[in-house]
């Protein structure tokens, strides 16, 4: 047994001798006319230069920062060959021996438009310069003494900006975490799994959402969630709270206005749909939208083009529309408050959000999240429920729904001295007193009871008043005193 | 002797390293010969695309280098090959430069030792 044992291991060991030999051949004898390229993550510039001496001269300038990594090629077809190797820069000759810098620079904006290239030539010819901008070109420099300080000084400049760039597409990637679907909404119910499912379908297509719900149960999350998961996310999510913009100005809010187009208008502005272009445009409170204006916006979802204020320009504009309110835009339109046209236009993919209390056992989901994260921001050490903290949880029905237990949560966090979360830390403080009434745990009777008593009280002990504003005989409350269940 | 090139402008690119110098000026005397016998046939064959195409290769060299007695006239034959004007005169031009190209060589050869 033991000479099979080790005559495997030694085949294992030359086996992966023999992979890592190769691959050692693979890395550094690929021959790119002598030059041998890595495909590393630094700042690499290609320098495309017929004149052997001057390409040399501007790679070894170049390479004085050691941060740049500088290839020298001498012909169009190289580069373009050498593309996969990600350059962050090319200096790119007009003139080559095998395609000409117009024909290279075309290519090169057609597949590879995010790098810049600038065109560095003998030709002083203004016409020539103009059209390779306008082809793409990130500059044109012409070949002359300070060409190397030039072409030194865009290297720097387009690092800075790959640098913004860069910490632009983490903070992306952070949001779109951020926005993970099972990240953004907490919880197990029946209610909000169907929720989910919906939001899945949603981000498969730019159908327009509209989204409904009470007040506090995460519109405005779900159409984030949605937009940074959808094909959209590389764009703008632009938000627009229609309640909160005065009539006269929501036009030029939405569609944006040209200098001049009114007293105070001192500069062109981009309004919201513009800004929204190829992302997503979030309409909330849109049953508040005044029939004038839903009018307006009827047309500009139909034409897909919008006209600024003051303006006689068309703009074509493609955004996914997400629209939220917290009325039932249904009731809306036979109350004649709102568009029908514009109801149907708007309704596509529906999504009602169910209020809390509805979500089954959510909220003590959502009350240990909301916890944990205050206690982890605010460096608390970490707490713990008690049954009568879960027990008062349950009974009340969140009128201010997921943003209401968040705000108690985290008062709740700040009260306890300990690391456990009591009933006497959980305060509501609704705005509904109907709701903070029937938190008590009573029977209808002892209900009854509790507001006779009130009533009598408020009433300085008269039974006639009360019965009579109560609704009930005096014989009822005469009896409920000699019960002394006043 | 006097000088028929210098060195200063390279030194500029390369941050004064003399041996990138030295491989720089080699790469020079092993490269310019022969760019400059593709001119001289291109004009023979009064091929003057190709002429021009060539000259504007070795241009930049030439002012780099600050080729005595080439550095301008390489300017004005590639100038009268982009405007295709006296070109009569080109192949007498041309020989003149050649002749200043290859003293600097000769010189550069020995200044470095190659």
């Amino acid at each position: 047994m033991q000479l099979p044992f080790t005559l495997l291991l030694s085949i294992c060991l030359g086996i992966c001798v023999l992979t890592k030999f190769f691959l050692f051949l693979g890395k550094y004898f690929v021959d790119y006319k002598n030059i041998n390229l890595t495909p590393m993550e630094s700042f690499k510039i290609f320098v495309v230069e017929d004149d052997i001496f001057y390409g040399q001269l501007l790679k070894r300038h170049l390479s004085l920062n050691p941060d740049n990594e500088v290839f020298h090629f001498e012909n169009g077809r190289d580069c373009l060959q050498n593309m996969h190797f990600k350059p962050s820069m090319i200096s790119l000759d007009y003139r080559l021996p095998d395609i000409s810098g117009m024909e290279v620079l075309k290519k090169l904006s057609e597949d590879y438009s995010h790098v810049p290239v600038i065109v560095v030539s003998g030709q002083e010819d203004i016409s020539t310069a103009v059209n390779l901008l306008k082809k793409g070109a990130y500059d044109y420099y012409i070949k002359d003494d300070n060409t190397k300080d030039r072409l030194w000084n865009a290297a720097v400049k387009i690092k800075e900006n790959r640098v913004l760039q860069d910490q632009i597409d983490k903070l992306k990637t952070e949001i779109v975490k951020k926005y993970e679907f099972g990240k953004i909404i907490k919880g197990n119910s029946k209610a909000i799994k169907n929720v989910f499912s919906l939001m899945e379908k949603a981000t498969q297509s730019n159908i327009t959402v509209s989204i409904s719900g009470e007040t506090g149960t995460g519109k405005e999350l779900v159409a984030k969630a949605i937009h940074y998961n959808s094909i959209q996310r590389k764009n703008n999510f632009v938000g627009i709270n229609v309640s909160a913009i005065p009539k006269d100005l929501i036009e030029s809010e939405m569609f944006g206005h040209e200098k001049g187009a009114f007293t105070g208008a001192s500069s062109r502005k981009i309004g919201k749909f513009e800004l929204a272009h190829n992302g997503t445009l979030f309409l909330d409170e849109i049953a508040e939208m005044d029939l004038n204006m839903q009018t307006k916006l009827l047309r500009v979802l139909q034409e897909k083009e919008i006209v600024r204020v003051g303006g006689n320009k068309t703009i074509k504009i493609k955004a996914r529309i997400i629209v939220a309110t917290n009325k039932n835009l249904a009731e809306e339109v036979q109350k004649g408050n709102f568009r029908e046209d514009l109801y149907y236009r708007l309704l596509g993919l529906p999504i009602n959000l169910p209020p809390l209390r509805d979500r089954e056992n959510d909220n003590l989901i959502l009350a240990k999240f909301f916890v944990d994260e205050f206690c982890k921001e605010n460096n608390f050490d970490k707490k713990i429920l008690t049954d009568s903290a879960k027990s008062k949880l349950t009974k009340y029905p969140y009128p201010g729904n997921v943003r209401e237990l968040r705000a108690v949560m985290e008062l709740a966090a700040v009260l306890s001295d300990t690391n456990l979360i009591e009933d006497v830390h959980i305060n509501f403080n609704s705005t509904d007193s109907l709701s903070n009434f029937i938190m008590e745990d009573l029977t209808l009777a002892e209900y009854e009871r509790k507001i006779i008593k009130f009533f009598l009280e408020k009433n300085n002990n008269n039974v006639v008043l009360t019965a009579k504003k109560l609704g009930i005989g005096k014989s009822t409350i005469y009896r409920l005193l000699k019960e002394k269940e006043l | 002797m006097e000088k028929l090139y210098s060195i200063k402008k390279i030194m500029n690119y390369i941050g004064d390293d003399k041996s990138q110098c030295k491989e720089m000026m080699k790469l020079f005397v092993n490269t310019i010969p022969s760019e400059f016998e593709d001119l001289e046939l291109a004009i023979k064959q009064k091929d003057w695309g190709k002429a021009y195409d060539i000259s504007h290769r070795i241009k930049p060299s030439m002012e780099i280098l600050m080729i005595k007695n080439a550095k301008d006239e390489c300017v004005e034959l590639h100038t009268k090959l982009h405007q295709q004007l006296d070109l009569d005169s080109l192949p007498k031009m041309f020989d003149k430069i050649h002749k200043n190209v290859k003293l600097a060589i000769i010189q550069i050869r020995q200044d470095f030792n190659l």
